[in-house]
């Protein structure tokens, strides 16, 4: 091999070398060996020959390895998009149904009477409402980028049966989600039977909650959704979420009443180290 | 040779303005290797827009900006992998302003609706529920462990008069069908309120899990179940204005479908 260094003009001046070069390294194992960080200013071009400058790829192309021996190529993707710095993207998303719903609201048992909640509130502290749990829709996962949006959409059906067929009579409730058994989201609503004999005081009505939630922490994540009955025009009234009332002349079922729950978890997206 | 190129390069540092040619004599670029270049570290590549450097991040691919721009490193806009979870692979959504109406004279006989608002049952038992037209449309589903998300939203709307003494009202459901076999049902009830023409948002989540793969259709049917001292001549709007007071615009149905997979067709993405 000859060890020379050529300094010779080519319109500019250019160095030019038969061995192999090191740089920041005294025994290159290529052509060229660089120990150290490399930086490209301008387009990286493959497989250029002494009379042929190389192929810079075209906007989007990828540069795929040929395997040994071959210059890697630019390829292009099939169908397949990039993602921008600083998008959010959407990672993972948790859906689950019930039908089970909650029963225990039913006649006889009287709203909690709590009409306000705060982030944060317990759903074991009785004093921020009596919360029952959906118990088909707890969801169990794990974040691991802090910079997030959780967004939730929940939606059951609700039905009431008034105490007297030809009385209107309502019940005010809500329904909430709790990470990790503190509340993140709520909303209430109100269900009204109406006067007309003719409906046997049955009534079904669709809740949907939807909540965004940001930057939640990194870890693993318990999110249920519960409800609670806030007040009731007459106690006898007859009161089901997610779930029919015990006779409700079969006008519903379950599966119309069932319960949707989705969780979203978009993260943020960025790559720049300075 | 080597040795003289590693002092240059590594202890005075070399900064050339001439084109380097590296077992080549006649370099065509800045920097011509005719052979293998082996990184030890980072290729870090400079953004033309505001001068940062990049170094790229885990699972970054290089991509080209073309001549005369250094690349950029990217990442796929796909999922992070990671087994048996759900991906959103397929979404879709559709609206329509045709919507359709329903007379008094249409409405269906049920004698139980909890024995016939059931699952998969087929949309042939479902009398005098329409199809909302442009709502039916064709999905695809990949993998066989799926699950479909389905949200559907439209105005509910009767021309009745005010409200009197007994309550006025209206029930109407509306199914989700996939394959003409229903998946989701939700009933509602629209009542007479202290002005004319009263409608309603009608919002319905359905899901389906593991549908066979493959194509599918979807499509969305509503139905005028039962009226409650309705007089003659009513009609119930759905997805559709029957009155002034509103207009097609704001009454309009939408539809999207999701389908959430655990992944189990891997394409070659390069050509």
């Amino acid at each position: 091999m000859k060890k020379t260094l050529y300094l010779c003009v080519v319109g500019l001046v250019s160095v030019y070398t038969h061995a192999q070069v090191g740089v920041g390294i005294s025994a290159p194992q290529a052509t060229l060996d660089v120990n150290g960080k490399t930086t490209l200013r301008k387009e990286l071009r493959m497989a250029g020959t002494s009379t042929q400058v190389g192929n810079a790829g075209v906007n989007g192309q990828v540069l795929v390895s040929q395997g040994d021996g071959i210059s890697p190529q630019w390829k292009s993707l099939n169908n397949v998009s990039f993602m921008e710095e600083g998008q959010y993207k959407l990672t993972n998303s948790y859906l689950s149904s019930d039908q089970a719903g909650i029963n225990s609201f039913s006649n006889g048992i009287l709203g909690d009477s709590v009409y306000k909640n705060s982030v944060g509130d317990d759903i074991g502290d009785s004093s921020k409402g009596k919360w029952v749990k959906i118990a088909g829709l707890e969801n169990n996962f794990t974040i691991k980028n802090g910079l997030n949006r959780l967004t939730y959409q929940f939606q059951t059906g609700v039905e009431m049966k008034s105490s007297a067929s030809d009385a209107s009579q309502n019940v005010s409730f809500t329904c909430g989600i709790f990470r990790n058994s503190k509340l993140v989201a709520v909303r209430p609503d109100k269900i009204s039977s109406t006067n007309n004999s003719d409906k046997n005081g049955i009534q079904d009505y669709i809740f949907t909650l939807n909540y965004t939630e940001p930057d939640v922490p990194v870890g693993v994540h318990k999110v249920e959704v519960a409800c609670r009955k806030i007040n009731v025009s007459n106690s006898n009234a007859q009161f089901a979420i997610g779930r029919t009332v015990a006779s409700n002349s079969n006008l519903s079922n379950a599966f119309t009443l069932e319960s949707a729950f989705k969780i979203d978890l978009i993260e943020f997206i960025t790559y720049k180290v300075n | 040779m080597k040795n003289i190129l590693f002092i240059l390069f590594s202890t005075i540092g070399l900064s050339l303005s001439a084109q380097v040619g590296i077992a080549t004599p006649t370099p065509k670029a800045m920097l011509d290797v005719n052979g293998n270049i082996n990184f030890r570290g980072k290729l870090i590549v400079r953004n033309a827009a505001d001068g940062k450097l990049l170094e790229g991040g885990d699972d970054q691919l290089l991509v080209s900006q073309g001549a005369g721009l250094a690349p950029t490193w990217k990442s796929l806009r796909i999922p992070d992998y990671e087994a048996n979870k759900f991906y959103l692979i397929y979404n879709n959504s559709f609206s329509d302003r045709v919507g359709t109406t329903f007379t008094s004279s249409e409405e269906p006989t049920i004698a139980s609706r909890s024995a016939s608002f059931t699952k998969n049952s087929n949309i042939s038992n479902f009398s005098q529920f329409k199809k909302i037209p442009g709502l039916s449309q064709t999905f695809n589903v990949y993998s066989t462990e799926s699950k479909t998300y389905f949200q559907f939203e439209t105005v509910i709307q009767a021309n009745f008069a005010n409200v009197g003494t007994t309550d006025t009202s209206i029930d109407y459901a509306c199914g989700i069908f996939v394959d003409d076999k229903l998946v989701n049902l939700r009933q509602g009830n629209l009542k007479a309120v202290n002005s004319t023409n009263p409608f309603l948002t009608h919002n319905q989540i359905g899901l389906a899990q593991n549908l066979t793969k493959g194509a599918h259709s979807v499509s969305v049917a509503c139905s005028r179940l039962k009226s409650y001292n309705v007089p003659a001549g009513i009609t119930l709007g759905v997805g559709t204005n029957v009155s002034d007071n509103i207009d097609s615009f704001i009454s309009q149905s939408s539809f999207k479908v999701d389908v959430y997979e655990v992944p189990q067709v891997f394409n070659a993405i390069t050509n």
